[in-house]
C-alpha cells in the first residue's frame, strides 16, 4: 500500500491536494518558474546564437566558454545557486534559464551557420544589403531549426524545474512531491508525478502548435 | 580568338561592350595548393547579346559567371561590367542558378518582389512589376502559392522572374535548366528566348549541353577542361525567333557538330597535357 498505492489512494491524495488549495498555488508557482525561466533562456539563447553564428569575433570569444559550461548539469549548480541567490525565486529562474539557454544557443548558432548558402547568394545577387540580410534571409532560413531547439528546451525547462524546486522552496509541484514522500503519502507522490508529466506533455504540444504557426510556409 | 566587335572598344578607351573581360585568372586556395580554375579568359559581350559559355563539367565556366556576378574575386586580369570594375554582387546583374533558390517563406509574388523591395521601391511599383512578371512567366494562378507547392520548372520560372524584377541590364544564368527534365527543359529554352526578346538584356548563359548552347546563343564560347581557357568563339548565325523546328535544320546541325568536335578535341588535349606541360601560370 505504501510503495504501490492503488489508483483510489492516488485519487484521494489528489483530492486532498486540490481541496487544501495547495494545488493551485503549486501549479501557479511551478508554471511561472517554467514560463519565465524558459522565456529568459530562450530569448538570450536566440540572441547569443545569432551573434556567435554571424560574428566570428564574438564566436571566438564566447563559444569556447559556452562549450565548457554547457555540459555541466543544472542540478550541480544548486549549492552555488543557494549561496548566490539564497532561497529566492531568482535562484530557481537561474537554474531553468541555465538549462534552456545552452540548448537554444547551440541550436540557434548551428541553424544560423547552416542557412542554405544558395539563398544567401540569391539574396546578394538581388541586391539585398548586408544590414537587411539577417532579417530577410538568415533569421527566417534558420527559424525551422531554431524552433526544434526551442521545443527540446520546453522539455528541458521541466527537467530543470525539478532541480530548481530541490533548491529550497515553499511551493511548487515537485516541492509537493518531495514533501509527500517525506510524509510517506505515496499516493500524492504518484499524483504529483502524473501532474508533472501532463504539464510537460501539454506544454510540448502547445509549443508544437505555436511552432507550426511561426514557421508558416 | 576574340570576336570581331571587340576591336572598336579600345580606340576610344571607352567600353561599348556590356561585359569586357581581359586576361581573367581565378585561383582557388586549396589544401593541395593553389588551383587555377580560370586561366587568362578574355571575351566581350555587346549590349543585348546572348552569349553561351559551353564546356565540360569542372572547366571553370561557372567560376567565370560567378566572377561577373561579383561572388568570385579575380586573381588577376580586368573585368569591366557596364563600364565599371566588378566589386561585388549588384542588382544590375541578375543571376539565375541551377537551383531555384527561392525563399521558401515567401509566396511567388513575395519572391519576385524581393529585389524591388530591397531597392526601396514603392508598394505600387512593386505590385506593378510583380504583376507584369508573374504574367510574363505564366504563373498568374500561382501568384500566392509558396515555392514548395510548385514544380521544378515553375520554381525556375519564378527564379527567372525574380531576377528580372530588378530590371537588370545583364542576366547571368548558371545551368538554369540543368536540373529539369528534358521536356520541361525544352519548353524553358523557348520561354527564355521569348522573354529575352521582350527585355533585351545581355545574357551570359553557362551550360554543358551543346544543343542548348547553339539553340539559345548568338555566340558560343567553348572552354577547355580545367584550367578553364576559352578555345573557340563561334557565332551562331541562325534566324530568330527560333523554335524546336530549328533543331533539325542543316545549319543548326553543322554548328552543333563543330561544337562537339571542339569540345572533344580540347578536352582530349587537356587530358593529355595534364601533368606534362600544362602547369598554369597566373
Amino acid at each position: 500500500m505504501i510503495l504501490f498505492p492503488p489508483p483510489t489512494i492516488v485519487a484521494r491524495g489528489m483530492m486532498r491536494w486540490v481541496e487544501s488549495g495547495d494545488f493551485v498555488l503549486d501549479l501557479w508557482t511551478s508554471l511561472r518558474r517554467v514560463v519565465v525561466g524558459f522565456l529568459l533562456g530562450a530569448s538570450v539563447g536566440v540572441i547569443m546564437g545569432v551573434l556567435t553564428g554571424r560574428v566570428q569575433l564574438i564566436s571566438s570569444l564566447l563559444s569556447p566558454v559556452f562549450h565548457i559550461l554547457r555540459p555541466i548539469p543544472p542540478i550541480a549548480f544548486i549549492p552555488i545557486v543557494i549561496l548566490w541567490f539564497g532561497l529566492s525565486e531568482t535562484g530557481k529562474l537561474f537554474l531553468i534559464f541555465w538549462g534552456v539557454f545552452f540548448m537554444v544557443w547551440i541550436s540557434t548558432h548551428l541553424a544560423v551557420q547552416n542557412v542554405d548558402k544558395g539563398l544567401i547568394k540569391a539574396a546578394l545577387a538581388l541586391g539585398t544589403p548586408e544590414r537587411l540580410m539577417l532579417r530577410e534571409v538568415i533569421f527566417l532560413g534558420a527559424l525551422p531549426v531554431i524552433m526544434v531547439g526551442l521545443r527540446t528546451s520546453v522539455g528541458i525547462s521541466f527537467y530543470t524545474l525539478v532541480a530548481a524546486e530541490l533548491a529550497g522552496t515553499v511551493a511548487g509541484v515537485f516541492f509537493r512531491i518531495d514533501i509527500a514522500q517525506q510524509n510517506l503519502q505515496t499516493g500524492q507522490v504518484l499524483g504529483g508525478l502524473l501532474v508533472l508529466g501532463l504539464l510537460s506533455f501539454l506544454a510540448d504540444r502547445a509549443f508544437g502548435a505555436f511552432a507550426k504557426r511561426a514557421v508558416w510556409w | 580568338m576574340n570576336a570581331k566587335p571587340s576591336a572598336d572598344n579600345t580606340a576610344t578607351g571607352q567600353a561599348v561592350a556590356d561585359i569586357d573581360i581581359y586576361d581573367l585568372c581565378i585561383v582557388f586556395d586549396t589544401p593541395a595548393g593553389d588551383f587555377t580554375a580560370v586561366d587568362r579568359v578574355s571575351f566581350q559581350a555587346r549590349p543585348g547579346e546572348f552569349l553561351c559559355l559551353l564546356g565540360p563539367s569542372g572547366c571553370g565556366k561557372s567560376t567565370v559567371l560567378n566572377a561577373i556576378a561579383g561572388f568570385e574575386p579575380p586573381a588577376s586580369g580586368q573585368m569591366n561590367v557596364l563600364g565599371r570594375e566588378v566589386r561585388g554582387p549588384g542588382p544590375e546583374r541578375g543571376m539565375v542558378f541551377q537551383q531555384p533558390n527561392l525563399f521558401p517563406w515567401r509566396t511567388v509574388r513575395g519572391n519576385i518582389g524581393h529585389g524591388p523591395r530591397m531597392a526601396g521601391k514603392s508598394r505600387r511599383e512593386i505590385k506593378e512589376r510583380t504583376d507584369r512578371l508573374i504574367e510574363m512567366v505564366g504563373l498568374t494562378r500561382f501568384a500566392e502559392a509558396y515555392p514548395h507547392m510548385l514544380s521544378g520548372g515553375m520554381q525556375q520560372r519564378v527564379a527567372l522572374a525574380r531576377s528580372l524584377a530588378n530590371q537588370p541590364r545583364i542576366l547571368l544564368m548558371d545551368e538554369p535548366f540543368g536540373a529539369l527534365d528534358a521536356q520541361t527543359r525544352a519548353m524553358m529554352q523557348e520561354h527564355l528566348l521569348a522573354l529575352w526578346a521582350k527585355i533585351g538584356a545581355t545574357i551570359v548563359f553557362v551550360t554543358h549541353d551543346v544543343d542548348e548552347a547553339v539553340f539559345l546563343a548568338d555566340r558560343v564560347l567553348i572552354m577547355t577542361a580545367s584550367p578553364g581557357q576559352i578555345r573557340s568563339d563561334l557565332t551562331v548565325n541562325l534566324a530568330r525567333p527560333r523554335d524546336v523546328s530549328m533543331l533539325s535544320e542543316p545549319a543548326f546541325l553543322e554548328l552543333r557538330r563543330t561544337c562537339l568536335e571542339v569540345i572533344r578535341e580540347e578536352s582530349a588535349r587537356a587530358f593529355a597535357q595534364q601533368g606534362v606541360a600544362w602547369t598554369p601560370t597566373s
